[in-house]
């Protein structure tokens, strides 16, 4: 165990306790614990975002994607890049507009008041769907914990995630979102800086790129080529549209919409926009450059998700080495503490809030949201100390999970003004049943298709199908008419 | 062959980060009005 890189690890998770005791001061009322105020500015949210969107599979099952297939990887990049830019150009903004007007909190909120709903409907489905997803996706990056503090520092599995799990738990109990969101900042940049530079130290390391297409080609001439081996076999053209699709969440899942709900006003959400667009480039584009390179420096891993501990070890002194294990940790901790704070919101903010105890007090509020985010991290834990311990393919299934039972409807909500509470219910609840059936059922006989296509093509046609059936809210389109009135006036810079 | 690659690959590299360039670009022109 190198004291440099236990050096490089402890100053990294100083800075994420110091950031919980300083986001603790405004964690004391509901909107402060879940929202931040709604004080975020531009660079925060744009960083936020994408770092809780990609966590450990980013930097580990990515780069092994790089490696195991090479440019066929590219259609990741399509999806994701298409997928940042269309969330922040189309739905941030009137999304945030709504949530503003109606003084929302969470999706649910949002849902609630758009289709007028007394019911509490929204918020039962949306904690049922959040808080299952949330628990498997919680133990998959715990699992990625385990793994990393294992292969870079050899402290054993267990040891690993308890360390991981007490961090993250600090900082997002005491210090709420805008701990959440500060610390995503330092990660994603952290996440930036490293996947920027290691595709260009691979490629030099394998010889420039000449030497790098040569090497791929000699590999596998098909690591070169936009079909992989495939092609445009009905396999090929699956696993594209897949990979493409894994983008889609981009434009709906709820971990992602807190962080619009969470901005200052609608112009750092033009400034974020940009931002998270270069963010995803570089993010992506440097995970799978770095896998390429890795396929050709170190040829025949057997696990090929290894590859950047691998590399990390091989090519850089052993500061470099303790970056990037706090740059994994940095991915797998900006995912988890924000699913935490989603799913404790979903508790307390969805459920005890505003159907058991609409009288309880902010401070007591914002208690049990801290202790109910302890206690899912706990959850977490134990199922990663005891379920199978090789799970990023639940991470693609959680991601797809939470974003079919949400995005359809809320980018339906936002752009047609007929959809409908009972459309919107049978999106949310048929987009993530597909989700679930198409994975138990189909997903083998259908040339492994992701998830997310059908599950996302459900939620839309049901909630489209169900609303044509149904009555429309009450003054739902001149509403839409006066949020889109009001995104023609822009606060002042 | 461009630079060792096959233009497909090329084509698909520049699919996948143009329109999102192209998009981001309008947000920054907005913020400029």
């Amino acid at each position: 165990m190198s004291p440099v890189i236990v050096g490089v690890l402890v100053a990294y998770l100083a800075i994420l306790l110091a950031i919980g005791l300083w986001g603790g001061r405004e964690s004391h009322d509901v909107a402060g614990y879940y929202v931040a105020g709604k004080k975020l500015p531009a660079w925060v949210i744009a960083f936020s975002s994408n770092a809780t969107g990609e966590s450990a599979w980013l930097l580990l099952g990515l780069t092994g994607m790089g490696y195991a297939v090479g440019m066929h990887a590219l259609w990741v990049v399509a999806g994701e890049v298409l997928g940042v830019a269309a969330a922040w150009v189309w739905v941030a903004r009137p999304f945030k507009a709504y949530t503003d007007r109606y003084d929302s909190i969470t999706v649910p909120d949002y849902l609630e008041d758009r289709f007028r709903d007394t019911t509490n409907a929204f918020r039962i489905i949306g904690a049922v769907i959040i808080l299952s997803m949330v628990a498997f996706y919680v133990a998959a990056q715990l699992t990625a914990t385990g793994k990393a503090f294992d292969s870079f520092l050899g402290t054993g599995y267990q040891a690993g995630v308890f360390i991981g799990l007490g961090v993250i738990l600090f900082y997002t109990s005491v210090g709420g979102f805008k701990a959440v969101a500060y610390s995503d900042l330092v990660q994603g940049v952290l996440m930036f800086g490293c996947l920027l530079a290691l595709p260009f130290v691979g490629i030099a390391a394998v010889g420039g790129w000449g030497a790098f297409v040569d090497g791929l080609r000699a590999a596998d001439p098909d690591l070169l080529l936009p079909g992989g081996g495939l092609g445009l076999t009905p396999t090929g053209v699956a696993s594209a549209l897949g990979f493409v699709g894994i983008g889609l969440a981009f434009l709906g899942a709820p971990q992602l919409l807190g962080r619009f709900i969470a901005a200052r006003d609608q112009r750092q959400i033009i400034r974020a926009g940009p931002i998270a667009v270069g963010c995803i480039i570089v993010f992506d584009m440097g995970a799978i450059f770095s896998g390429m390179a890795g396929r050709i420096l170190y040829p025949g891993l057997g696990d090929p998700e290894t590859v950047l501990p691998e590399m990390a070890a091989g090519l850089f002194p052993a500061f470099f080495t303790g970056i990037f294990l706090v740059v994994v940790l940095a991915a797998i901790m900006s995912t988890a503490d924000s699913l935490l704070i989603l799913a404790s919101s979903s508790v307390v903010r969805d459920t005890v809030q505003k159907i058991f105890r609409p009288d309880a007090g902010q401070r007591a509020l914002s208690n049990l949201g801290k202790l109910v985010t302890v206690l899912l991290g706990v959850t977490g834990l134990l199922l990663a100390l005891t379920a199978e311990r090789v799970i990023f393919w639940f991470v693609l299934f959680a991601w797809s999970g939470l974003a079919c039972a949400f995005a359809p409807v809320v980018l339906l909500s936002l752009f047609w003004a007929r959809t409908t509470r009972a459309g919107a219910i049978a999106g949310m609840i048929g987009g993530f049943a597909v989700t679930v059936i198409w994975v138990v059922v189909f997903k083998e006989g259908f040339y492994d298709l992701y998830e997310m296509l059908p599950g996302f093509a459900a939620g839309l046609a049901l909630t489209i199908g169900v609303s044509l059936l149904t009555r429309p809210p009450d003054g739902a389109a001149e509403e839409m008419a006066e949020v889109r009135a009001e995104l023609e006036r822009l606060p002042p810079r | 062959m461009i630079l060792g690659l096959p233009w497909q690959t090329w084509l698909l590299a520049i699919a996948a980060v143009v329109p999102g360039l192209a998009l981001a670009w309008r947000l920054r022109r907005l913020d400029r009005e």
